[in-house]
């Protein structure tokens, strides 16, 4: 069955929404905040069935759950500033006792530090508070999108950086880098991950997520073609992808993409061009001895977008040139002038037309 | 996700040594097996909660002086039962209840549908959804309860009482919507102060 179809019974039958739910597996939660985003429609069925599991479950509700953690963490912070004025105090004792006639002095200044240090806990205790109110009440994102054509290149807070591909879209949440690194994607991007065991870094896509520790790789998976990639350069990196009521994962080494498809969720592994990749990060398009089809599939691939090929009869074409850092109006314009075509270019698609 | 036993007698040496985000981390681990047990002994959810916070608070004053376990779980669940019967009491005292009153009532653990309608606050409510529980088969009380108080998994589910996995899914769906029937959209909603949960829900629907 598919998910667009799922009754609440359904959810609640469904052990990787269960796990999204109870928060046990970031990657069904990933999955499912994604999917829920992209379909509201599923509002009614989605509530009722989370209402269901924790009433019957017996358990706390996540918001719920989390406003007690806060109590807790003022209550711990409480009873830690309370020992720590304890100490303070004993330690002025001690400096007081040998030197009776400096005695006002050294407890000026005695009481001078305890005030200062008391100010400084008092603060930091502040700054807890509303660090963590913060993260946990509205989790905003930033969205930062490229237009047709356009390649962006950003850093991330954690020190990764990411080259995102033209007509893409990323959404990197406000709690990014608190205590974990999670990004959703659109389009197509490459991601050059700084190590930190402690907050695996997850990237997800319509119906996969790609889970990562300290490597670059890329991801592709734009809305208009089933066909999902993620190609790995460095390190590791696992995939899953999900659908209806099971899921597949697999493990990518150097130099292996697998290639998802978004219906079936199927994983295929294979093994990939290095040095095409390392082109497309130096943005180096090249063309040797193309044919029209041939032209049509690389400028997909480069720029994803959707390309039609108007052509009135079969014409010929072989194409040669190199672009480096070059407007995609120009490479257009250079393909189609030498070929007597003309092209047209919005948001969405690349036609090239004969004349 | 779960820490395993071992982990568990690291996080504790850990919280011995004055680490706070190890407490954080048991506190997570154990939160849903503590407030279950707790509100099948007491159905006041306010104070199960209280009581919860104070026993790691407790823990937490203590760690110094805290000895070396091998079953933390074990440990903490024992403590936690004593807390809470400490509070029952001091509770009961103020409303003047004896003593024996409260050994023989409160530390009884309620079966698993009795503390679904204790629970409830309403009177009114508390009968429809007695009434609903009543309206499923033995089976489907009996899965219900493996599927979603003991979180068990299909293929553990099918194991223990000896059926297909095909006819679990099945028997949980008819219950589930069985349930909504009886209870009806709006009481749902009702069935335990879960509105919260509509806050975090409300966000990813807000956010687009």
């Amino acid at each position: 069955m598919e998910l667009i179809q799922y009754s609440t019974e359904d959810f609640l039958l469904d052990d990787s929404f269960v796990r999204y739910c109870l928060q046990a597996n970031e990657q069904d939660v990933q999955f499912w905040e994604n999917w829920i985003q992209q379909n509201p429609a599923k509002e009614l069925e989605i509530a009722a069935a989370r209402k269901l599991l924790f009433s019957l479950g017996l358990r706390l509700s996540p918001a719920d759950k989390n406003k007690e953690f806060q109590k807790l963490k003022k209550l711990i912070q409480e009873s830690i500033l309370k020992e720590k004025s304890a100490t303070r105090q004993t330690q002025a004792v001690v400096i007081e006792m040998p030197q009776r006639s400096r005695f006002w002095r050294w407890s000026a200044i005695a009481a001078a530090a305890c005030l200062l240090l008391f100010a400084g806990y008092a603060l930091k205790w502040l700054a807890d508070l509303n660090g963590t109110t913060n993260t946990n009440t509205v989790l905003a994102y930033t969205v930062y999108s490229s237009s047709a054509g356009e390649r962006k290149t950003l850093e991330l807070a954690d020190g990764s950086s990411v080259i995102l591909n033209s007509n893409s879209t990323l959404k990197i949440p406000s709690d990014f880098n608190v205590e974990k690194r999670n990004l959703q994607l659109t389009g197509e991007a490459f991601f050059d991950v700084a190590k930190n065991k402690e907050k695996p870094f997850i990237v997800s896509s319509k119906n996969i997520s790609v889970k990562a520790l300290g490597t670059s790789f890329k991801v592709r998976s734009y809305d208009f073609d089933t066909a999902m990639r993620v190609a790995l350069l460095e390190g590791k990196v696992d995939v899953k992808s999900f659908a209806n009521d099971h899921h597949f994962s697999q493990l990518l080494l150097p130099g292996e993409e697998a290639g998802i498809n978004a219906v079936s969720a199927n994983i295929v592994k294979s093994r990939f061009n290095i040095s095409a990749e390392n082109n497309w990060k130096e943005d180096k398009l090249i063309f040797r001895d193309a044919s029209l089809p041939e032209i049509a599939q690389q400028l997909e691939y480069w720029y994803g977008l959707k390309v039609n090929l108007e052509i009135a009869n079969a014409k010929k074409v072989r194409f040669n040139g190199e672009f480096f850092n070059t407007d995609i109006n120009k490479v257009l314009a250079a393909i189609t002038y030498v070929n007597k075509l003309t092209y047209s270019l919005n948001n969405k698609e690349i036609t090239i037309i004969s004349k | 996700m779960q820490p395993s036993t071992l982990d568990q007698t690291l996080i504790w040496a850990s919280i011995r040594e004055n680490d706070e985000q190890a407490l954080y981390k048991l506190y997570h681990f154990l939160y849903d097996r503590l407030f279950r047990h707790g509100i099948r002994i007491c159905p006041d959810t306010e104070l199960v909660k209280d009581s919860i916070n104070l026993l790691f608070t407790e823990i937490w004053e203590k760690r110094i002086s805290l000895p070396e376990l091998d079953n933390v779980g074990g440990y903490v669940f024992i403590w936690y039962k004593r807390k809470l019967y400490k509070q029952l009491k001091e509770n009961k005292a103020r409303q003047f209840i004896d003593e024996a009153t409260i050994l023989s009532l409160e530390l009884e653990e309620k079966s698993y549908e009795e503390t679904l309608i204790s629970i409830e606050n309403n009177e009114q409510l508390k009968e429809k959804i007695r009434k609903a529980l009543d309206s499923l088969t033995d089976r489907q009380r009996e899965l219900i309860q493996l599927r979603f108080f003991e979180d068990m998994g299909f293929e553990e589910m099918a194991t223990k009482t000896n059926t297909s996995i095909r006819t679990i899914y099945n028997t949980i769906h008819a219950a589930i919507n069985r349930l909504k029937i009886e209870l009806g959209d709006s009481s749902i909603s009702v069935l335990l102060p879960l509105l919260a949960i509509y806050t975090k829900y409300n966000f990813i629907i807000g956010s687009r």
